[in-house]
């Protein structure tokens, strides 16, 4: 249920940061909440769950986004959960400071694949150099998000943790 | 044996699911295609109307922020606007005193051309004597080579205003009749009196003293707002000009002389635009005082007023070219008075 409650508050933040950064005049500092919700969920979970939660999550970054072919996205997301999966035991994703530094580098990485799947894959692509020229913008501004979205997406684990243990007690 | 597969295989068939399907989706839609495809029609149907909805609820919240609680536009606007008001008020005056002037000019066209036996020069009033005691106005003439002398008579399609006192190039200075050295010849048409107005130095109020001709005195008394009109007898003034009207019937009599207070026919607090008086046929010139310079009036067309300055009337127009609208710059009868039938004209 909680990997649903994340899809679902992934899905809300991508439905409301673009037509806002839009509004105020900033859609080159959209964080991608996408990312920071399969770096979450990778660093938290188990790794087929993280790398399900990871690909819907970038599905849905997909369907927003109208110019990159459908997969590029989950693509990349699958990807980050499974590097954050790796990084569990290695990096203490809970603190403010890693979370910061990991998320800055993880977005910096997708830009990379972003612009490697798109060479690849997508014939009509040109705007290598905006993305290069997007890619910093953007690992700053997903980092200082990251700190408030881990917070909210381990506030709604505790409560889905703390309905789960209430049940089992129940039932005991 | 395939759920023993499965479940034994979960991890690795999920992980080749999410890392093999998305690189075959990104290599077929990464292709040119005319058409939409199904993956994408439905990523587009999960994700529009969540879109849709944000944009218009991000876009109302917006404008609640700017229309409640920021204010920002509003008070950007009200810039704007007082702005706007300020050049607005500032336009509207401006027309509305070109619409003054314009007025006031039509009417002394008007009236040259109802009084075509003398010759006028338009002139514009650049300056009052500031002293309490004369009462004196600059003109400037803008008709280059004006005819314009000492003595001669300055008017207004509303009476008479002044004689030149002193000419300097394109300037004049004018005593005004409200000045206590001024004296005009004047009459009360139908009344049977002549006499001479005389200022009393105070802007708005002359002295007239007059004597009775015949004893119509007791029949046909002097009454409050009678009009006293120029005789033209003293030359400088053409004849039937309005100087004032009787303020105050009652008179004080000194000998044969009936005197009266007189209110101005012309406001000279708001004099703008003049006539002078070039060549009345009745002037007196003395000889000495036309100097080398002095010629006669020549009829050309003045320059066309620049932006802001006064829009000088045509030296000299024919009555046919002149528009007369029926409502507008008509002067009064009593101010048209013929001078024949003033019981002190000339035979």
């Amino acid at each position: 249920m909680k990997h649903l409650a994340w899809i679902l508050m992934a899905y809300l933040l991508l439905a409301v940061i673009s037509p806002l950064l839009g509004h105020l005049d900033a859609q080159l500092y959209a964080p991608d909440v996408a990312l920071l919700t399969s770096l979450y969920v990778g660093s938290r979970c188990a790794t087929v769950p993280a790398v399900l939660t990871g690909f819907a999550v970038g599905l849905l970054k997909d369907g927003f986004s109208m110019s990159a072919p459908v997969g590029v996205y989950a693509e990349i997301n699958v990807l980050i959960a499974l590097l954050a999966r790796g990084l569990q035991s290695r990096v203490d994703l809970i603190s403010p400071l890693p979370v910061i530094a990991t998320s800055a580098a993880a977005s910096l990485l997708s830009s990379a694949l972003f612009l490697a799947f798109e060479s690849v894959f997508h014939r009509s692509f040109e705007n290598y150099a905006e993305v290069a020229a997007t890619a910093l913008p953007l690992a700053l501004t997903t980092m200082l998000v990251a700190p408030g979205q881990f917070a909210l997406m381990e506030r709604i684990r505790r409560r889905f943790d703390q309905q789960s243990r209430g049940a089992e007690l129940l039932r005991r | 044996m395939w759920r023993d597969l499965l479940l034994r295989y979960r991890q690795k068939l999920v992980l080749a699911l999410v890392l093999i399907s998305p690189v075959g989706s990104m290599y077929y839609h990464g292709k040119v295609r005319p058409e939409t495809s199904a993956v994408e029609k439905a990523m587009m149907a999960l994700t529009g109307p969540a879109s849709s909805l944000s944009h218009d609820g991000v876009g109302e919240v917006k404008q609640l922020l700017s229309a409640y609680v920021l204010l920002t536009k509003t008070e950007a606007r009200n810039r704007d606007l007082e702005r706007e008001n300020r050049i607005l008020l500032g336009e509207a005056l401006r027309t509305r005193t070109l619409a003054e002037e314009l007025l006031r000019v039509k009417k002394l066209c008007e009236f040259r051309d109802q009084h075509r036996d003398f010759t006028t020069l338009p002139a514009r009033v650049v300056g009052r004597d500031v002293s309490q005691v004369f009462q004196v106005v600059r003109l400037k003439i803008d008709i280059e080579g004006a005819a314009v002398q000492e003595g001669q008579a300055v008017i207004t399609h509303d009476g008479i205003v002044g004689r030149i006192e002193k000419v300097s190039g394109p300037f004049a200075d004018v005593m005004l009749v409200t000045d206590a050295r001024s004296n005009v010849h004047a009459t009360v048409p139908g009344k049977g009196v002549v006499g001479s107005v005389s200022g009393k130095g105070k802007k708005g109020e002359f002295g007239a003293q007059f004597v009775y001709l015949d004893n119509a005195e007791r029949a046909v008394p002097l009454i409050a707002g009678d009009a006293v009109l120029t005789t033209g007898h003293d030359r400088v003034f053409p004849a039937g000009l309005e100087i004032g009207h009787i303020a105050d019937p009652k008179s004080t009599r000194q000998g044969p002389y009936h005197e009266f207070v007189l209110a101005p026919a012309v406001a000279y607090a708001t004099l703008e635009e003049v006539l002078v008086v070039t060549d009345y046929r009745g002037a007196q010139t003395e000889p000495d005082r036309r100097g080398p310079a002095a010629k006669p009036m020549e009829l050309k067309t003045p320059d066309p007023p620049k932006p802001g300055e006064l829009a000088a009337p045509a030296p000299l127009r024919k009555p046919s070219d002149t528009p007369k609208p029926a409502d507008l710059g008509k002067p009064a009868p009593k101010r048209t008075l013929d001078p024949a039938n003033t019981p002190d004209a000339p035979p």
